[in-house]
């Protein structure tokens, strides 16, 4: 097992106003080798939430995250961090966007904290970069000027470089149009296949069909149904 | 040393420099007094003002961690206390290559301090005046921290700092102009080079950007960022920016009134920030 997650709570607390804010209600899951498990549900169901608590971007108010042993709740920052640049990889919706790196060498990052020289890592960025179809003037510019796409397929790039054993994806596939959205089903399969164990939200259930064993279903920070992908996309 | 960093970056191990404990400083104001600061940093018996209070925290090498809060947190003071420019009032501070990291470094005489400073450490000051000499070049600047570090060779000092002057994109033809000519940017430039100087396994940061204009300040962050990741320099940043904190750290720490309010990863302390004072800071950013 890659990930077992018992029983997770997130509250948010906002002093200014002194109010609360539940985002998550008592999560429990656990994931193998391999297994791709789509995420749904209405926006503020706690999608997004969960994937950051496994991710540290939030901090969980209760509960465990088992993560090959590890429970990443109690892990040190440090631990976190050198997890983050090895094992686990994020998508965001959004691109944070480095100022004055190149599209290039913000994907060829992580290869670098593995110890790859710069240049090889510089040249499996590019490599990856043109196979999600990522124009060859682009790959030398700043990404701050790209379209909603092209951001978008650079962070799963930077995400997928190193080959972590769990991938977190946050509507990853968004502001992408059909054709590149095939493209970042085949890479993600392909992960898969590799042994990846990838967790992704995805409002297209399209991409779901062609990619995940499971779908869980969330609700008010709860995960109201799951299934095999053709039960809950037959249910809903 | 930049080899092994990056071994141990490989294996995921953190491996320790730098332990500070119960770092205080109190500006006092009433010697006998017992300082009472239990609502605040202001002492409510005799009006002594604790600086710094209680701080504690550890550095890994080659790790970036940015220290954020508002004028007055203590932050500054916090680093100049590393630094040696400040003693302070109780607390210690361990260095793992200095002394098999046994040794407290506020309890050695200054001249040991001063040593290291010139050979373990780099400081880049808010104000450029205090880190380099107006009076001297640009090159004699750098010049100047390598012979504090035992550098003796004529030949090597200058190619050294010719070096340095480049990474830090100082234009060739002002290598050897006085710095007092030089623009707010350029003078910055010149500080991270002289600080650099001596290739130290600490690198202090106090507000490096502030004051300059955005573009300068992208390419000076641009700048220390490839030059800490090229090197595996470990780095404490002062900043009240979360944007320069974001740009370049790890994790940040969070000052209000002398005390660490939250420590955190960088992504998190700007997406759940816990304490009421770092969501009021976060809520505070413009756009």
């Amino acid at each position: 097992m890659v990930l077992e997650i018992k029983d997770l709570r997130k509250t948010f607390t906002m002093h200014a106003i002194g109010k609360q804010l539940t985002a998550l209600n008592g999560v429990s899951f656990s994931a193998n080798e391999g297994e791709f498990i789509g995420i749904m549900g209405k926006s503020g169901s706690g999608k997004s939430t969960l994937l950051k608590c496994i991710y540290r971007t939030c901090l969980p108010t209760a509960g465990s995250i088992i993560y090959h042993n590890i429970d990443l709740t109690k892990a040190k920052d440090n631990e976190i961090i050198a997890l983050r640049r090895k094992e686990i990889g994020y998508v965001s919706q959004f691109l944070r966007v480095i100022p004055r790196v190149t599209t290039v060498d913000v994907v060829a990052e992580p290869l670098i904290w593995k110890g790859y020289t710069r240049e090889k890592a510089r040249d499996e960025a590019s490599y990856l970069l043109r196979k999600l179809e990522i124009k060859e003037e682009l790959l030398n510019a700043y990404p701050t000027t790209f379209s909603g796409g092209e951001k978008q397929r650079v962070n799963l790039a930077r995400a997928i470089i190193s080959r972590p054993s769990l991938l977190l994806l946050d509507e990853p596939t968004s502001a992408l149009d059909a054709e590149s959205s095939k493209k970042v089903v085949e890479m993600m399969l392909k992960l898969k296949q590799e042994g990846t164990t990838i967790l992704g939200t995805f409002h297209n259930t399209e991409i779901l069909k062609k990619t995940s064993d499971r779908i869980f279903f969330m609700k008010n920070g709860c995960i109201e149904k799951t299934g095999k992908t053709h039960e809950i996309l037959e249910m809903i | 040393m930049c080899a092994l960093i990056q071994d141990s970056a490989k294996k995921g191990e953190n491996i320790m420099l730098l332990e500070v404990k119960a770092l205080t400083k109190i500006y006092s104001k009433n010697d006998t007094c017992k300082h009472d600061f239990e609502k605040g940093n202001v002492c409510v018996k005799c009006g002594s003002v604790a600086a710094v209070k209680d701080v504690s925290f550890r550095l890994d090498e080659g790790e970036v961690l940015s220290i954020v809060g508002e004028s007055g947190s203590g932050k500054s003071t916090l680093l100049k206390i590393l630094y040696f420019d400040i003693e302070p009032t109780r607390g210690e501070t361990y260095l793992s290559s200095f002394e098999g990291g046994k040794r407290n470094l506020f309890s050695v005489d200054s001249k040991r301090k001063r040593e290291l400073r010139n050979f373990n450490m780099g400081m880049v000051y808010q104000n450029p005046e205090d880190g380099i000499k107006p009076g001297i070049s640009a090159s004699g600047n750098v010049a100047d921290k390598l012979l504090a570090a035992n550098w003796r060779d004529f030949g090597r000092i200058k190619n050294r700092s010719l070096e340095l002057l480049s990474k830090t994109e100082i234009p060739e033809q002002r290598f050897y102009d006085l710095t007092k000519n030089f623009s707010g940017g350029m003078k910055q430039r010149v500080q991270i080079s002289k600080a650099m100087a001596n290739n130290p396994e600490l690198l202090l940061l106090d507000e490096p950007t502030t004051g300059l204009d955005v573009s300068v300040q992208a390419r000076l962050l641009d700048m220390i960022r490839s030059i800490q990741q090229e090197l595996g320099i470990a780095t404490i940043m002062v900043t009240h920016d979360f944007g320069v904190a974001k740009t370049l750290a790890d994790r940040i720490m969070v000052m209000c009134g002398g005390v660490v309010v939250e420590s955190g990863l960088a992504d998190q302390i700007l997406e759940d920030p816990q304490h009421e004072y770092t969501q009021l800071l976060i809520n505070s950013i413009l756009g």
